[in-house]
């Protein structure tokens, strides 16, 4: 190549460089920047597609722009643009919400919304978004509960029916093992499932959640000692699936489709994955159940809340635009379509109607009676849960010097903070 | 083989007065804005508190402190040295052994080479994906062909317990990496002059002597770069891991590059940049001191450089 | 004089039998063994491929699919904008090469042939350079970005990578000019040559292949990073091929049809290139980076 010639290229590439990857928009057009790791809300998706048109529609000149991150680079995403002060206009901020707004970073919504708005949550929903003090950083857009799915036919075929207590599921686990079956799947790689099977643990031997993540409780108390000797007890019996640690929720699930499992623990978003992804086997012979309780006739907490919450960044240029965007999501006409589309769990009552899967409207009703927190917001608090968890599950510690640890792990962590 | 040494006396003064400054300078330019000034930020950050939402603040020697007195590094420091020790044996052996083999006038070489180095040119993270399937425990490929030839009993849950998941992983490693370093050894005993092998054959010399006096003698250099570079990369070593395991379980398989990345974005805590950057120094420095060793050994018979 | 006595006995010895067996059992067990490691490294590729074209059903039932299923691919694709995000991947991979190779080419070649104060010295740091670890200057280099004004940019997306790609060629890059010639600059000297033109028109073109290796590693380097992708850039539409796979497979978590199909298309792309270019690459290889 001569001389010229490079020089030529490089000229162009600079040019090229210049003006290909600019992501600014031009001068006109306000960008509100929505960012999550709900897959669906990609353009292309005829739900997302639908609610972004219509609020462009009613505000011209704006362009609405979706990152989705995937939720297992979330939080590092996150945690990158917190400190390069780079944050989205409005974003789901998992379990850094009440942090960011003791920091000042996110909106508080009791200051900008009307009582009547925030009324139309869920209360215990958006009482788990609400700290001591009474403000609230998150908005709940969709909710949770998780169950027990059942395969009918497995259960049949083993003359079992699914368990009330605790106790009927160790004493049945034997004969499912037998079957060369495991009775209950879940996973715990990297997801922390643990933690919504540990809570709702520590609320049916009457602990309290919200106290444990703020430390009004010690998390070296009888209920958390009580939850995990269930825990371990459950390991010891075989009731899990082998090597529970190193198992991702979807192996699990994937355990259940090919029917090598009689039982699947899971949250209620599964009921709408089921429709998509599983194999006819399970779809036609799935029933959903309440967690077991403790004892026959006591409550069947299970884990429920919001895990999809919005957070308004009160650093951003669009903050008045981010809190219009907001309400005309959770608007009724828009948000029930949502909920239709996504086959989701409202976070709004008045939505129930718009759920179409009988399935999920159960969990919903059960959640409303039973549901026990399991997100915690706390410094350490998710990560001392999960660690005990593990090593209870793993079977290396004692249930009352996990508590201990436990307590240990979260002061610690709250010193550091 | 003969090292060029420039000999200073034939260039004019003048002449390189101005070259090498300015042949230098962009790489030179281009090092110290993206590279130097970060590392400095983050130097300067090993000092301080901060968790990203309020500003830092200065805590002197505190998070070395911390560090040194924290259990988990030190256990994620024995997974780094049992990752960097066995990769570094690992990935340096067997591809010269296999390099020799390739080169003792196998047919169809290009053939294997090729099949070897396939797995090179996959990113990290979708190995990662793809030897998570793998290993799963109860459908993963690896079980499920123990079982089909009969090796049922030795099924395990390869990445779910802790004393299987360290060498699942070094084995992915060096699944991955194999191709490379075999490449490499390949092209550098394609330079061994053939008549050296030739006096060896005359003195009845069998192959394993005369890979053992006539081979890795003669590529010598090209092994101590494959150990530095392993080494290097054994020590940082954070995408295999984190795609597979995310250090668990349990911390089982947690090394200084995952630790590093969980205290600086997980949730354990707030994100900590200043104890996190603690961690990445550590790793420098080991890096640093380990591979000026082994440089200093290998050059003990090399000529000067 | 020994060796030559021993010889010419060995040599007198009558031919034993199994020395020819020795000679072909030698053989087999070579070949064997290269057979044996070939299929493992292939193994988990094959399997990749093969399931992605399998139908849902059967994912965990054969081992070959049936019949060749495209459904995993179209489900992939339609959520994925692969032309868009290739040429994302392209432009970023591009531009990284050519920056470091003018860097790398140009200061590789002083530090092969000039001798100054601080050579030494200088090198080891470059060296440094490629011990830090990514995560480190993970934050720092994010808010740099956004102090030029590039974040959210596969422009700037690229600079963040020339650190550690220009410490790494700079390293091979010497290698190569170390084992040419000096006669070849005298030459040109006496013909009245400059530095630059000695560089431009009388080493690099030898050093091709070098050049070729340089490309090759990092174009692979910068192709498959994650870290760095996932975190600067925000824009779905600027995202590179890695980050956009990654977000479509999410979606498909028990689906390993679809999984392995959305990870053969992020694959394909550096699979050709590499078969292209692999004859270069082996090529350059052999003549001489890695001479001391």
């Amino acid at each position: 190549m001569t001389k010229i010639t490079r020089l030529l290229a490089g000229a162009a590439l600079g040019l090229v460089s210049a003006f290909l990857p600019i992501a600014h928009s031009t001068a006109q057009e306000t960008v509100l920047h929505v960012m999550g790791w709900e897959t669906r809300h990609v353009p292309g998706n005829p739900v997302w597609d639908k609610l972004v048109a219509g609020f462009e529609a009613e505000h011209p000149g704006v362009r609405v722009e979706s990152n989705v991150v995937p939720i297992t680079q979330y939080l590092g995403t996150l945690a990158a643009m917190t400190a390069a002060g780079t944050l989205p206009d409005v974003f789901f901020g998992h379990v850094k919400a009440l942090e960011l707004g003791r920091a000042g970073l996110a909106v508080d919504y009791t200051d900008v919304m009307t009582d009547e708005f925030l009324d139309g949550f869920s209360p215990n929903l958006l009482a788990q978004l609400t700290t001591a003090d009474g403000a609230v950083y998150a908005l709940p857009y969709t909710g949770f509960a998780f169950g027990i799915f059942a395969n009918d036919r497995i259960m049949t075929e083993l003359g079992l029916t699914v368990p009330n207590t605790w106790e009927e599921l160790i004493e049945m686990a034997p004969k499912i093992r037998e079957a060369g079956l495991a009775p209950l799947a879940w996973g715990n790689l990297n997801t922390g499932t643990c933690r919504d099977f540990v809570m709702p643990l520590i609320a049916q031997y009457g602990g309290d959640a919200r106290a444990l993540d703020e430390l009004t409780a010690s998390w070296d108390s009888e209920p958390v000692i009580q939850a995990l000797t269930l825990l371990d007890r459950l390991t010891k019996a075989g009731v899990f699936l082998d090597g529970v640690n190193g198992l991702d929720i979807n192996q699990a699930t994937q355990i259940a489709y090919q029917g090598r499992a009689a039982m699947l623990y899971g949250p209620s978003r599964n009921v709408g994955i089921f429709q998509k992804e599983a194999p006819p086997d399970w779809l036609e012979n799935f029933s959903v159940h309440k967690m077991p309780a403790v004892i026959a006739d006591g409550r069947h907490f299970m884990a429920a809340g919001s895990g999809l919450a919005w957070v308004v960044n009160d650093k951003s240029p669009n903050k008045e635009l981010a809190l219009e965007f907001l309400k005309y999501v959770f608007s009724p006409p828009v948000y029930n379509d949502i909920i239709a589309g996504f086959n989701g769990f409202p976070s709004r009552p008045s939505a129930m109607d718009a759920v179409a899967l009988p399935q999920v409207r159960e969990m919903i009703q059960w959640a409303t009676e039973d549901g026990a927190r399991n997100v915690l917001y706390g410094a350490g608090s998710s990560d001392a849960v999960d660690a005990a968890c593990q090593a209870i599950l793993d079977g290396s510690i004692e249930p009352a010097a996990a508590a201990a640890k436990m307590q240990a792990d979260v002061l610690k962590a709250r010193g550091k903070s | 083989m003969p090292t060029n040494r420039p000999s200073s006396a034939r260039f004019a003064l003048r002449q390189w007065n101005w070259v090498v400054p300015a042949f230098v300078a962009p790489a030179a330019l281009i090092l110290i804005v993206l590279m130097a000034l970060p590392m400095a930020n983050a130097v300067v950050l090993t000092f301080q508190f901060w968790n990203g939402m309020t500003p830092p603040s200065w805590i002197g020697l505190s998070n070395y402190q911390t560090l040194f007195s924290e259990p988990l590094f030190w256990s994620a420091l024995r997974n780094t040295a049992y990752y960097t020790i066995a990769t570094v044996v690992l990935k340096t052996s067997l591809p010269l052994i296999l390099a020799s083999l390739l080169s003792s006038g196998v047919r169809f070489s290009v053939f294997f080479r090729t099949m070897y180095f396939m797995p090179v040119v996959i990113s990290l993270a979708i190995s990662g994906l793809l030897w998570k399937m793998i290993y799963e425990p109860n459908f993963g490929l690896l079980n499920e062909t123990l079982r089909f030839i009969g090796l049922g009993n030795f099924t395990q849950i390869w990445l779910g317990s802790s004393n299987t998941v360290m060498p699942s992983i070094i084995a992915v490693s060096l699944w991955q990496g194999l191709g490379f370093y075999l490449l490499i050894f390949y092209a550098a005993i394609q330079g061994v002059p053939s008549d050296l092998y030739d006096a060896a054959k005359m003195d009845n010399a069998n192959a394993l002597r005369r890979f053992w006096h006539v081979t890795v003698p003669m590529l010598r250099p090209v092994i101590v770069l494959v150990i530095v570079l392993n080494t290097i990369n054994g020590v940082k070593v954070f995408d295999q891991v984190w795609a597979m395991t995310a250090g668990g379980p349990n911390h089982a398989s947690d090394t200084l590059g995952t630790y590093l990345y969980s205290t600086a974005f997980g949730s354990v805590g707030n994100p900590q940049f200043g104890y996190a950057t603690t961690i990445a120094m550590v790793i420098l420095v080991l890096s640093a001191v380990l591979s000026i060793i082994q440089i200093r050994i290998g050059r003990r018979q090399e000529v000067e450089y | 004089m020994t060796d030559m006595t021993e010889a010419s006995v060995l040599l007198a010895r009558p031919a034993i039998p199994y020395g020819r067996f020795a000679h072909y059992f030698g053989r087999a067990a070579i070949y064997s063994t290269l057979g044996a490691i070939g299929a493992l490294q292939a193994f988990p590729l094959v399997w990749l491929v093969v399931t992605a074209f399998k139908n849902p059903r059967e994912v965990f039932n054969s081992f070959l699919p049936s019949q060749l299923d495209f459904s995993n691919f179209v489900r992939v694709w339609s959520n994925l904008n692969l032309p868009g995000h290739l040429i994302n991947s392209l432009y970023v991979t591009s531009l990284t090469v050519a920056i470091t190779l003018a860097a790398a080419t140009l200061a590789g070649y002083v530090f092969a042939r000039f001798r100054f104060f601080g050579r030494d010295a200088l090198f080891y740091i470059f060296l440094a350079a490629m011990m830090i670890p990514s995560q480190t200057i993970l934050i720092p280099m994010f808010q740099f970005l956004k102090q030029i004004g590039l974040i959210n940019t596969l422009t700037g997306l690229s600079f963040s990578y020339l650190g550690s790609a220009v410490a790494f060629s700079v390293f091979l890059m010497r290698s190569f000019f170390v084992s040419l010639p000096k006669e070849l600059g005298d030459a040109a000297r006496m013909d009245g040559a400059g530095e630059f033109r000695t560089f431009w028109y009388v080493y690099l073109p030898l050093a091709k292949s070098g050049v070729a290796t340089v490309v090759i590693i990092q174009s692979m380097s910068v192709w498959n990073e994650f870290m760095f992708a996932n975190t600067f850039i925000s824009s779905p539409g600027l995202k590179t091929i890695q980050s956009a796979v990654f977000q479509a497979v999410d979606e498909f978590s028990t689906d390993y049809g679809a999984l392995c199909a959305g990870l053969m298309l992020a694959l394909m792309p550096i699979v050709i290139v590499f078969l292209v270019l692999q004859k270069q690459f082996v090529r350059g290889l052999t003549a001489g980076a890695l001479k001391g």
